[in-house]
């Protein structure tokens, strides 16, 4: 289950030490993308914890959501309105549910013992 | 443990991604726009105030001392020695402690992939010019031609003209006066060197402790102005 939080240090880590610079015009549309794949992480791990995980919806995910909110990114630009904030709220609160989920269910699955040590699934 | 291992592995996947995008966004984020905490502009402009205050009482002080200087000596103040003159007009070559920055288009980078080339125009040695005499430069010249008040600084096709002459990339600007001053003036945060830098021209400063400035050498003539007989 840690996999994917060594995954995301490794992903750091290589990061840290990769010279690519993104171009100044670029950053806006770079830091959306990051945020959808951080909220298609950690989806991905809340349905896997929920045992409710499926590899066609996950992928498609990732990278539907990548490319459209940085579509949604350029189509604000072009029409002079501010459109990234819109997919930064989005998955932002999608952030905070998904954490929020993750937590409840690691806490059912290993605080929520009964005295004699049996498991309450 | 079987549905367990069926989505670490392309979580993990992803998860590598995106610390990957993550860390080389901070990154360029931090190069873009180190965050100044708004406590400290809080700070610094409190600073900024107290110095204007004591530098209008300062100025204030001084209007009252020229007066009671004039009254005392009964006429307009003595006349600057001729050397000062001299030295203030440009008209003698000095040497003291400064700066030289070289300024160097020939190899730089357009910012975007369809953008031109930068090169240095007047208006950037005029910003740099105006930075340096604001820090408190005492006499500064570019490519040895001395700047004066009378200097002008401008384009001429692919060569830039300073007091007449032809001057051509690189542009090594000397400058002498308080060198940490003077530094600090050039590389200030959204400055003119970070502007520069951001089209690629390549930036070198480095403090000197005995610079050599030339003379003016071109000719000052007055025909319209003179001087005024009896003072401001």
């Amino acid at each position: 289950m840690w996999v994917p939080a060594a995954g995301l240090m490794l992903g750091i880590l290589i990061g840290l030490f990769v010279p690519l610079s993104i171009p100044a015009w670029l950053t806006k549309y770079t830091s959306v993308a990051t945020l959808a794949a951080l909220d298609t992480a950690i989806g991905g791990v809340r349905a896997g914890l929920e045992n409710k995980f499926s590899l066609a919806v996950f992928t498609t995910g990732f990278t539907f959501n990548t490319v459209i909110a940085t579509l949604l990114v350029y189509l604000g630009d072009s029409l002079g309105i501010d459109l990234y904030l819109a997919a930064i709220l989005v998955f932002g609160v999608r952030v905070f549910n998904n954490t929020t989920t993750i937590r409840r269910v690691l806490l059912d699955r290993f605080w929520a013992k009964s005295p004699i040590g049996m498991r309450r699934e | 443990m079987n549905r367990l291992r069926s989505w670490t592995l392309p979580i993990g996947l992803v998860a590598v991604v995106t610390g990957f995008m993550l860390s080389t966004q901070f990154r360029t984020q931090a190069q873009l726009q180190p965050p100044t905490p708004s406590r400290r502009i809080t700070q610094m402009a409190q600073v900024l105030q107290a110095s204007e205050r004591r530098r209008m009482a300062l100025e204030g002080e001084i209007t009252i001392l020229k007066q009671q200087l004039k009254d005392i000596q009964g006429e307009a103040p003595p006349a600057i020695e001729t050397m000062e003159g001299q030295m203030a007009s440009g008209l003698l070559p000095v040497t003291g402690p400064g700066i030289r920055l070289v300024l160097d288009d020939s190899s730089s980078k357009p910012p975007k992939p369809d953008g031109v080339q930068a090169a240095v125009r007047a208006e950037d040695l005029l910003k740099v010019v105006n930075e340096l005499w604001a820090a408190g430069a005492e006499a500064i010249a570019i490519n040895d031609q001395r700047i004066i008040a009378q200097t002008d600084i401008s384009d001429a096709g692919s060569a830039l003209l300073i007091n007449r002459q032809r001057v051509a990339s690189p542009f090594q600007i000397q400058a002498i006066g308080p060198s940490a001053s003077l530094q600090k003036a050039l590389t200030l945060k959204g400055g003119v060197l970070e502007y520069l830098q951001f089209f690629g021209i390549h930036a070198t400063i480095s403090k000197l402790p005995a610079i050599e400035i030339p003379a003016y050498t071109g000719r000052v003539e007055f025909h319209h102005a003179r001087p005024m007989e009896n003072g401001p």
